[in-house]
């Protein structure tokens, strides 16, 4: 069996070459994507400059930031602990919790905004709004960035801790850890992994989050405006150079944080190299 | 553990002054909300930071804006409750909100026309859309913009339709037509002829007849407004000859219609 | 001290028969039988990670059958290791050791000590994924015994291992009964290697004996 003559061979590399193409393909209109912003906010620097210039938009950079990785944060434990709860009993009503869990995701994000809109200012819990002013305000946006990162929080790590199926839990109670011992010593740093995925899809949806904000949070300039907002704000008045040069801005972020995630997740055992046998 | 428990407390006060940062400029709860209707933003932007400096606003009020279309507009008050003060592009819409007890009867602030925007087509081209042209039309939609409206109550309301259907896009705010035409998308959209003030390299038309139909923008006061005097002051400021300055440097002709005429429900 | 009346059990397809078994405190037994029987059952239902449907559990002359697994005190070598994939070869034998609050100093002798015993001294630094099989195992066995269980149960501990390291089990085996005397049960299918320390064996009836 000489793999590497005869017809197996060649078929292997015609499999091989679609897949090529496939990716190749791919990664041309995703970088044409970005190239079609560079182009439209080279067309026209000066109005770039001048919308980046803009006190309100290095406020919505910062109150993107700011609310983005206060959502995350707060989905991840959140999330982390629904996931760990269904995923380790069973009790009546936990497939329905489950099966809750994904609603935000497959939800327009519209319908979240729209939801939470009338929940806060049309039921009787009106009297939470009155009082904490949850909405137009900026605690609106850290809600409705919230509520989807929880979900895809809580996806990430269910598969996660599912997966190890309570094997080596179940062994370190053997030795007389407690539920919560086992939770903080050995599920958690065993889901590493697992968790810089969340942090990252969570924080990735936050800092795009668009729909709910815009319903919920309304598009206030310079308050409530995070950097999605800014460029639907922007294409409003006609700037199309500018909310290009903000979408680019957005890019850049979001490539930086991804960058600094991959580099962050490296474990330091599992990238030692082989075993001394 | 008590590295996640450190880093999620270190990250959460961390954005929290973030959070804090971005907003030092612009205090929050105690600023008039103003519904905008989207087509405004350019004269309102400058009402907005002019009222803020002026001596009018003696107690040192800020004014938070939301643009979007009217219709959104009217919906979003309806189930928040939030917004002071109404400036819409058509006194239409105030009439719906005075009809329903929504908001007191509007103060005419200027006067504004439909009109055909274009970049690159000629005049002609440009006309030709109200009789099947050749070119490519970005239109509004009437149920969501007021511009909408309007050309659907000057050429017909089944003309408009059928309009719609040749259009290759349509639009729910007059900003999003514009931008349409100006990037080139389109050659031909429907606008308010204080439109292209916005946009460097549009041109307009008024086709025949559609200077009969007068869009007057208006300012009302919500009933349900918790700082009624607040947003009177910055109505107040929005006729005063310095508000109207700046809507007469956007294009818009001085409004002829008083207050009363544009109310057709009691006051309250 | 160990005690199972008619303990019997259903997961999916397997059924564990009713099986009666006692073990007195100090003896030492051992759990033959052929593959697919449910030797392994026993062991873990003994630790709590199997509920057991039917019959009664006794541990220390208590009902144990529903006594949470980390107060059952049980020392358990699992026939698949699962040692902590996170933490290095000290920090799994000395788990057991941290969650029940043992001083540092304490702890680490008794890691030490252990790591003598077993030939670990070389290794205490590493990660699981380094350690060959037998390795791992004598790791394992390091962890279940480092708080001085009175119950000591150990799924299949000659698997896997060399001639060398089987002997090092054996030893180490009856070091343990001579000194502490704990109550020992092993399951395994190499019997030979430890007739010598035991004192009885229970066989596991094939399948199809009990259910026909």
């Amino acid at each position: 069996m000489n793999r590497s003559n005869g017809p197996s061979a060649n078929s292997d590399r015609r499999f091989d070459a679609v897949l090529i193409v496939a990716a190749v393909v791919f990664s041309t209109v995703l970088l044409a994507l970005i190239g079609a912003n560079v182009w439209v906010a080279g067309l026209d620097r000066i109005g770039v400059w001048e919308t980046l210039k803009q006190t309100e938009i290095q406020q919505a950079l910062w109150l993107s930031i700011g609310t983005s990785v206060y959502s995350t944060v707060i989905s991840l434990w959140v999330g982390t602990a629904i996931a760990h709860l269904i995923s380790q009993r069973q009790f009546w009503g936990c497939r329905f919790i489950d099966l809750l869990m994904d609603l935000p995701v497959f939800l327009p994000p519209l319908v979240i905004g729209i939801s939470l809109l009338i929940l806060f200012r049309q039921t009787p819990l009106v009297w939470f709004d009155e009082w904490f002013h949850i909405a137009f305000a900026v605690p609106a946006i850290i809600v409705a960035q919230t509520i989807v990162g929880t979900a895809f929080v809580y996806r990430t790590m269910k598969a996660t801790f599912d997966q190890h199926a309570g094997r080596i839990e179940g062994i370190a109670e053997t030795l007389g850890a407690s539920r919560w011992q086992v939770f903080s010593r050995i599920t958690l740093p065993a889901s590493k992994q697992a968790i810089v995925a969340s942090i990252a899809i969570a924080w990735a949806r936050a800092f795009g989050e668009f729909g709910p904000v815009l319903v919920f949070a309304g598009s206030f300039r310079g308050r409530t405006e995070v950097l999605p907002v800014s460029i639907y704000l922007e294409l409003n008045s006609g700037n199309v150079a500018g909310a290009a040069a903000i979408s680019l801005l957005m890019i850049l972020i979001a490539a930086i944080v991804l960058l600094l995630v991959r580099f962050t997740s490296r474990d330091r055992f599992t990238s030692r190299a082989g075993s001394p046998r | 553990m008590r590295s996640y428990v450190g880093i999620s407390g270190f990250a959460m006060i961390a954005s929290t002054f973030l959070i804090l940062f971005a907003r030092s400029a612009n205090q929050g709860h105690d600023a008039v909300v103003v519904l905008c209707a989207a087509s405004l933003a350019g004269p309102v932007t400058e009402l907005q930071e002019a009222f803020q400096s002026s001596k009018l606003n003696a107690d040192g009020l800020s004014i938070d804006v939301l643009y979007r279309g009217s219709p959104e507009l009217l919906a979003l008050h309806r189930i928040s409750g939030v917004g002071d003060l109404l400036i819409a592009a058509d006194v239409h819409y105030h009439r719906v909100f005075v009809e329903t007890e929504i908001c007191d009867a509007p103060m005419p602030l200027g006067k504004q026309f439909p009109c055909l925007i274009f970049t690159s087509v000629s005049e002609k081209d440009a006309l030709s859309i109200l009789n099947h042209g050749g070119v490519t039309t970005s239109l509004p939609k009437p149920q969501h913009a007021a511009i909408g409206r309007a050309v659907a109550k000057i050429v017909g309301a089944q003309t408009y339709q059928r309009m719609l259907q040749n259009a290759r896009v349509s639009r729910e705010t007059v900003t999003q037509v514009a931008t349409d035409v100006s990037n080139g998308v389109v050659d031909v959209g429907c606008a308010w002829t204080t439109t292209p003030r916005q946009f460097s390299n549009l041109k307009n038309v008024v086709p025949p007849h559609w200077d009969q139909y007068e869009s007057q923008v208006g300012v009302s006061v919500f009933y349900a407004s918790q700082k009624r005097a607040a947003a009177n002051a910055f109505r107040k400021f929005c006729a005063s000859p310095a508000g109207q300055n700046i809507f007469a440097d956007h294009g818009f002709s001085a409004p002829t219609a008083s207050a009363k005429n544009l109310a057709s429900a009691p006051q309250k | 001290m160990i005690e199972l009346i008619d303990v019997g059990l259903q997961r999916g397809s397997f059924r564990l028969p009713a099986t009666s078994l006692k073990i007195d405190a100090r003896q030492c037994c051992v759990i033959t039988g052929a593959a697919g029987t449910g030797k392994t059952t026993i062991a873990e239902a003994l630790c709590g990670l199997q509920s057991i449907d039917t019959g009664t559990l006794l541990l220390r002359d208590q009902v144990a059958n529903n006594i949470p697994v980390a107060q059952r005190g049980i020392g358990y070598l699992p026939q698949d290791v699962a040692l902590f994939p996170n933490m290095s070869v000290s920090a799994n034998i000395g788990f057991g050791l941290s969650v029940n609050r043992w001083p540092k100093e304490k702890k680490r002798a008794r890691i030490s000590e252990l790591a003598d015993q077993l030939q670990l001294n070389e290794l205490l630094q590493r990660v699981p994924r380094q350690l060959s099989g037998g390795q791992q195992k004598r790791v394992a066995m390091a962890r279940a015994i480092a708080i001085f269980p009175d119950i000591i149960c150990l799924d299949e501990p000659f698997v896997s291992l060399d001639d060398d390291s089987k002997t090092l089990i054996t030893d180490l085996l009856s070091d343990l009964r001579s000194k502490s005397a704990p109550t020992i049960l092993v399951v395994t299918h190499q019997p030979q290697w430890i007739t010598e320390i035991s004192d009885f064996e229970y066989r596991v009836q094939s399948r199809s004996a009990n259910t026909a």
